[in-house]
């Protein structure tokens, strides 16, 4: 049984979805991967609805997807496969390495990223390596992210830290805050009055080490600290 | 960029039938996989990175260029500038984003040959290249030389790109001022580039020098706005 599993396995060609807005392009990557790969059936999309679509239909074993595929961009179409929760693994197609765009791709659920400078071999690594179930990234991204990661860690634990500073009242005001109402509504809200809210709002800003109301929304935007203020959300 | 791993010796640059490509594209993995494509049509192909490739492509006897619109824009006097002076009597594609007018007039700025778009199929692109190598060819002299006289073994007639695309107007019909407009260049300018393209197809006058443009059968259409050609 296991020895007919591993034959089947073998003889099974590698099923692989390949989506870029150009004709040319995929053309030329289809001949390279034809040329690379023993056994492999290629299907192609020009945009994010039809690779999803593509995705879907064939369960591809791994989706290789343009980052600037239209209409809305190859990291928005890794969402969508992966929330079709099916078993294709995706390859996020960059050019250039760049950290931001890196971490939005993973943080997408892409299990890997290769890039337009890489040439064919970056993509065929990549797929084999998605083959034998490990994650890619070109090796000199690797340390860059890493780097970036640790960074993000610590801005986190710092930005967490101060959060836990605002005492429950404070954790209030600045989630009414965030939510876009001004003192006078936040006072209404709270049933507290205007000149307390003030104060509360100026210990927040204090707190949490920002200069105005707006770099306090925006950290609380970015941080995506609103859940942890565990408020109800009155607009 | 490692070329040679691609370089397919099918057919052989020796063989004049056989265009030998130079790809060069901002995308690594485009270059590549095209070079892979041309192979697959009976062509030998290399790729090149834009920044570095285009002085190491001098030794090499390329018969038609394909060359990324965006590679280097013609105002930082960049890439394809340097590509044209290395190999002014060489066809360039140009493989571009935006087909037709926008395409033509990149053609026509820059003093490439022809443009095939991204959109379009393989085969607008390996039969624009087969036809741009066939024409090439047949501006050669293929007349005997007259009794008494000899003509060198060396003497190839080679049309230089800007003359390639003034014998493409030419031959839809434009006055001289009408090309030097749509050039960008003076009338007088235009009229010296006619006199070197008659006397290089060694033909009288602008007609014959069309009628010999349009016989060749690499083209349905000119030089300037060739997406497809019959290969």
């Amino acid at each position: 049984m296991a020895v007919q599993d591993a034959l089947a396995s073998a003889d099974a060609p590698f099923t692989l979805l390949l989506a870029h807005e150009h004709t040319l392009f995929r053309a030329a990557v289809r001949a390279g991967l034809e040329r690379d790969f023993e056994q492999v059936l290629v299907g192609e999309a020009a945009s994010g609805g039809q690779a999803i679509a593509e995705a879907h239909r064939h369960r591809p074993a791994v989706a290789i997807i343009d980052s600037d595929l239209p209409p809305d961009g190859g990291v928005r179409v890794c969402t969508a496969i992966k929330d079709l929760n099916i078993s294709t693994q995706v390859l996020i197609m960059c050019r250039g390495g760049n950290q931001r765009l890196l971490l939005h791709a993973l943080e997408a659920g892409a299990d890997g990223y290769v890039r337009h400078e890489g040439g064919l071999s970056e993509i065929v690594d990549g797929c084999r390596a998605l083959q034998r179930g490990e994650a890619f990234v070109p090796s000199r991204l690797l340390a860059p992210l890493l780097k970036a990661l640790i960074v993000r860690r610590r801005q986190e634990d710092a930005v967490a830290q101060r959060v836990a500073r605002l005492s429950r009242r404070e954790k209030e005001v600045f989630e009414l805050l965030v939510a876009g109402l001004d003192p006078q509504r936040i006072a209404a809200t709270l049933v507290i009055s205007p000149a307390t809210a003030r104060t509360h709002l100026q210990n927040v800003l204090r707190k949490l080490e920002v200069h105005s109301r707006l770099e306090a929304t925006a950290l609380a935007l970015t941080h995506d600290l609103v859940p942890t203020l565990s408020v109800k959300r009155i607009y | 960029m490692d070329g040679g791993a691609y370089h397919s010796k099918r057919n052989g640059p020796d063989n004049p039938l056989t265009p030998h490509v130079l790809v060069l594209d901002r995308s690594r993995v485009f270059a590549e996989g095209a070079v892979i494509l041309l192979a697959a049509a009976g062509m030998t192909a290399r790729a090149a990175d834009p920044e570095t490739g285009v002085d190491s492509s001098q030794a090499d006897p390329f018969t038609v260029i394909v060359a990324d619109e965006l590679c280097a824009p013609r105002s930082t006097g960049g890439l394809l500038d340097r590509l044209l002076a290395l190999h002014p009597t060489t066809p360039l594609v140009l493989v571009v984003e935006t087909p037709g007018q926008a395409a033509d007039e990149a053609v026509a700025k820059t003093g490439a040959t022809a443009w095939v778009s991204r959109h379009s199929e393989p085969d607008a692109l390996i039969g624009t290249i087969r036809g741009l190598h066939g024409r090439r060819e047949l501006l050669r002299p293929t007349t005997p030389a007259p009794a008494g006289s000899h003509i060198s073994a060396d003497r190839s007639v080679q049309l230089t790109n800007r003359e390639q695309n003034i014998l493409t107007l030419l031959s839809k019909g434009l006055s001289n001022e009408a090309i030097g407009r749509s050039l960008e260049i003076s009338a007088s300018t235009v009229r010296t580039h006619v006199r070197n393209v008659l006397v290089k197809l060694n033909v009288r006058s602008r007609t014959e020098a069309v009628a010999m443009s349009l016989h060749s059968d690499g083209f349905k259409g000119s030089g300037g706005t060739v997406e497809r050609a019959v290969s």
